[in-house]
């Protein structure tokens, strides 16, 4: 075969290669997860952006992923039942615990084995990326429309080292994403699971070293944006006591505890790969002042609080750095059902 | 390091780029540090044992090499083929032996109501020591019988010892084979480059789709404490397709990765449960160590030429060594005992079986050709629930559970085994039909066409692949 006959058919077949990759990951999506053969199949579909902020897509599924017809998480509500709403992030939504292992799910399970019956419904109004000040602007809806007596707040911390602009109104942009190779996704997601820990810490130095090149970084969080935490949090629990929902506060817990050891300089390089503006020192320091102002609105306003942040750490309850395994969510999900039912935290 | 690790994604393409960018001296120099590399990955203290034989083996060959080059009398060579075999073999029982046989003079002594404590040396188990010592071993034997010339360089030498894929789980090279390979260039063709693919591919496939599925399915009934009949029968179904695909998988990966360098390692498995009997199967499973077994065991020890009794005992003790090659415990003894047993018995049996039996009908000899594979798969299935099993009770338990072969007819295990096992049912028979290795190797099969296969293939060995497992053979 002349050489530059050969050279055609070896792209041609890895152009066949690549293009029957894609097919494959199709093909395997619709039959273990119904997924649609065409567009986009990934956590994006579950989330829009509206002039508010990120909300959940009614009906949207994706992988172990269902949402109900309100966009939340779960099945859809029940009218007979008494509803209790969990306010967060990702943490609440549920990342990486199988399904029904998430902590509002454990903590309806919780709370229903306590009282004996199947009284509560648990809505997890959680969603990935999901600020105190997004949720702010759709609240008053979301609690007219679930009707809960208690609202669980476990808000995600992290989003205030850098929050967008206090009522920042956005264009909507509802329309699904464009073309997506779902093989890319796969592929990516099998390299970061089988990747040795040192090579995923390498390349998120070099990643994070990239995009902090022009950037002024941040040794702790400014106090503006603690002030701006408490605010979003204030407004919440106004609204909430407007509407006579009761308010359960809980301290955001992550895997390291009140400090981190020098074994978690990756987890936590792991963790400012997502925040590259502040210097890895800087986020348990963020924890605790976030934390504090959730104490002292707890105190302040009488609301039972539980500090999962002074109990609730380690590998064994932490995937990697704030996300829970099935065993963290469980212990979560007791710790709230203690302070829901007996009205005394830990 | 293994094959199927992150690791070793990244090894390959940084040593085949390389490789390809030197000439063939250099070659053979980076192949050998890559090479070291690969095995000190799992623990560079690994290096010493397996350095020091190779070392000793060189010498030893040389010296005996010298010793036929001015005409020297064959006695004169025996003191160095016995240092070699003793430095071997001594290595292999040290680490691998020494506690087996400690525990079983423990065993016997309270079996007679005396009291022993405890002991044993409780080192790790070298990875593939068992398949580099014989390697070595068949070295030093062919230059003693005057079939090879010893090698004039140590680095070649170490080099077809060491060479990466073959190194931890075979194939079991000979000397005769490799060396001449690491000697000469070599100039990896087209073909040569699309075999490896092929074999690469389909070794991936077998190993991460089949075998790794299939391992926590057979891990399963046998963790039962009373396994029902049928799912000790699936079990040694799954249990027979799971140490193929892993063995088989390994090899081809090995014999793939090989090709792409210009190696040409030999055959190790070929289509062994369509064998109809123990003769042909062993001449089709893990051929490199049956061979090895056949040329420097079983005829040293007279074979078949001195009478029918001596013969059944040479088989014997080549099967039960072969079984305790495996491991170091009484169900590879007992696994070696069954399988001599099988030979002996087809080997005493055959003749009037074949006058009574054999008709002259080519259909009806067919027929009898698909019975006889079925019935001897059967048997090697339950020689595989022999491998298996962790004691002599287990297997005595799934043993008694396989007469009540209605107790717990567990459907959805067997269709999971049916539907993990299809694939290389079908892929087989089309191999058998077409009489080809390569089962893409037909004319119509154009290059696109392969490679949308292998992209099928690769697909479920990465995505759809049971969860990671160690290569079964690892630990021989």
């Amino acid at each position: 075969m002349p050489p530059n006959h050969l050279t055609i058919r070896l792209l041609a077949a890895l152009g066949v290669f690549l293009v029957v990759w894609e097919a494959c990951a199709r093909v395997d999506d619709s039959w273990t997860d119904g997924a649609p053969l065409f567009g986009v199949y990934d956590l994006s579909g579950l989330t829009t952006v509206d002039e508010f902020g990120i909300a959940g897509r009614p009906n949207a599924r994706f992988s172990k992923w269902k949402m109900n017809g309100l966009g939340f998480r779960g099945e859809d509500l029940r009218s007979d039942r008494e509803s209790i709403l969990c306010i967060g992030a990702s943490e609440t939504f549920g990342m990486y615990e199988p399904e029904g292992m998430e902590f509002p799910k454990q903590l309806e399970r919780e709370i229903n084995r306590r009282a004996r019956s199947e009284r509560y419904q648990v809505v997890n109004a959680g969603l990935p990326g999901q600020s105190l000040s997004s949720f702010n602007r759709r609240a008053a809806a979301v609690v007219r429309r679930v009707r809960p007596t208690v609202a669980v707040l476990y808000p995600s911390l992290a989003i205030y080292i850098d929050p967008p602009p206090e009522n920042l109104v956005r264009p909507a942009t509802t329309q699904t994403p464009g073309f997506r190779l779902r093989i890319a996704q796969k592929v990516s997601s099998a390299l970061s699971d089988r990747a040795p820990e040192a090579i995923q810490t390498a390349a998120r130095r070099i990643a994070i070293g990239a995009q902090t090149r022009h950037r002024v970084i941040l040794q702790r969080i400014p106090e503006s944006n603690v002030l701006r935490f408490r605010r979003d949090l204030s407004r919440l629990l106004d609204l909430l006591a407007g509407e006579q929902v009761r308010a359960v506060m809980v301290t955001h817990a992550t895997r390291f505890g009140a400090w981190a050891t020098p074994g978690d300089q990756a987890m936590l390089i792991a963790w400012r790969a997502l925040y590259p503006a502040l210097e890895e020192s800087g986020f348990l320091d963020m924890e605790n002042r976030l934390n504090n102002v959730i104490r002292g609105e707890a105190a302040n306003r009488g609301l039972t609080l539980v500090d999962a942040a002074t109990f609730l750490h380690g590998a064994g309850n932490f995937v990697e750095f704030v996300h829970f395994t099935p065993r963290g969510a469980g212990a979560l999900a007791h710790a709230i059902a203690d302070g829901l039912l007996d009205r005394s935290a830990p | 390091m293994l094959f199927n690790s992150f690791q070793f994604l990244v090894f390959l393409p940084v040593v085949l780029a390389i490789y390809y960018s030197l000439p063939h001296k250099s070659q053979n120099r980076f192949l050998l540090l890559a090479s070291l590399f690969f095995y000190a990955s799992w623990d560079w203290r690994f290096l010493a044992p397996l350095l020091i034989t190779t070392s000793i083996d060189y010498w030893c060959a040389r010296c005996m090499g010298g010793i036929i080059a001015t005409g020297g009398p064959a006695p004169a060579r025996k003191p160095y083929l016995v240092l070699s075999v003793a430095a071997n073999l001594g290595l292999l029982g040290f680490f691998k032996y020494f506690d087996f046989f400690a525990g079983s003079v423990r065993d016997l002594f309270q079996l007679f109501g005396g009291h022993m404590s405890p002991w044993g040396l409780k080192v790790i188990l070298p990875v593939g020591i068992s398949f580099y010592t014989f390697q070595a071993l068949s070295y030093t034997v062919d230059v003693y019988r005057g079939q090879l010339h010893p090698s004039n360089s140590y680095l070649d030498f170490l080099l077809a010892v060491l060479y990466f894929p073959h190194l931890v789980a075979g194939p079991i090279q000979r000397a005769n084979n490799l060396l001449p390979q690491v000697t000469q260039p070599r100039h990896p063709a087209y073909d040569g480059i699309i075999a490896g693919i092929h074999l690469i591919a389909w070794g991936y496939f077998k190993k991460m789709y089949i075998a790794d599925n299939l391992a926590p399915l057979v891990d399963r009934v046998f963790s039962e404490p009373h396994p029902g009949g049928f799912q000790a029968l699936l079990a040694g179904y799954a249990f027979a397709f799971q140490i193929y695909c892993d063995f088989s998988g390994y090899t081809d990966i090995a014999r793939g990765v090989a090709k792409l360098m210009g190696f040409e390692f030999m055959i190790n498995f070929h289509l062994p449960y369509l064998s109809r009997n123990p003769s042909e199967f062993w001449s089709r499973w893990h051929i490199s160590l049956s061979t090895w077994m056949r040329d420097y065991l079983y005829v040293p020890l007279g074979g078949n030429r001195r009478g029918r009794v001596r013969m059944y005992a040479n088989l014997m003790i080549t099967m039960l060594l072969a079984g305790l090659w495996h491991g170091a415990a009484w169900t590879f003894v007992l696994w070696g005992f069954y399988h001599g047993f099988l030979l002996v018995a087809y080997r005493a049996l055959e003749p009037a079986v074949s006058r009574a039996w054999i008709s002259r009908s080519r259909s009806l000899n067919k027929v009898l050709d698909v019975l006889c594979v079925i019935l001897f798969f059967h048997l090697t299935c339950y020689g595989w629930l022999i491998f298996r099993a962790k004691s002599i009770a287990q297997l005595t338990n799934m043993t008694i559970a396989l007469f009540h072969p209605l107790r717990n007819m567990d459907l959805e295990l067997a269709s999971r085994v049916a539907w993990l096992a299809a694939p290389l049912v079908l892929i087989q028979i089309v191999q058998r039909l077409g009489r080809r290795a390569d089962f893409l190797g037909f004319r119509w099969v154009t290059l696109e066409v392969r490679a949308a296969c292998y992209a099928v293939l690769l697909y479920l060995a990465i995505f759809r692949g049971g969860s990671p497992k160690s290569f079964i053979y690892f630990q021989f």
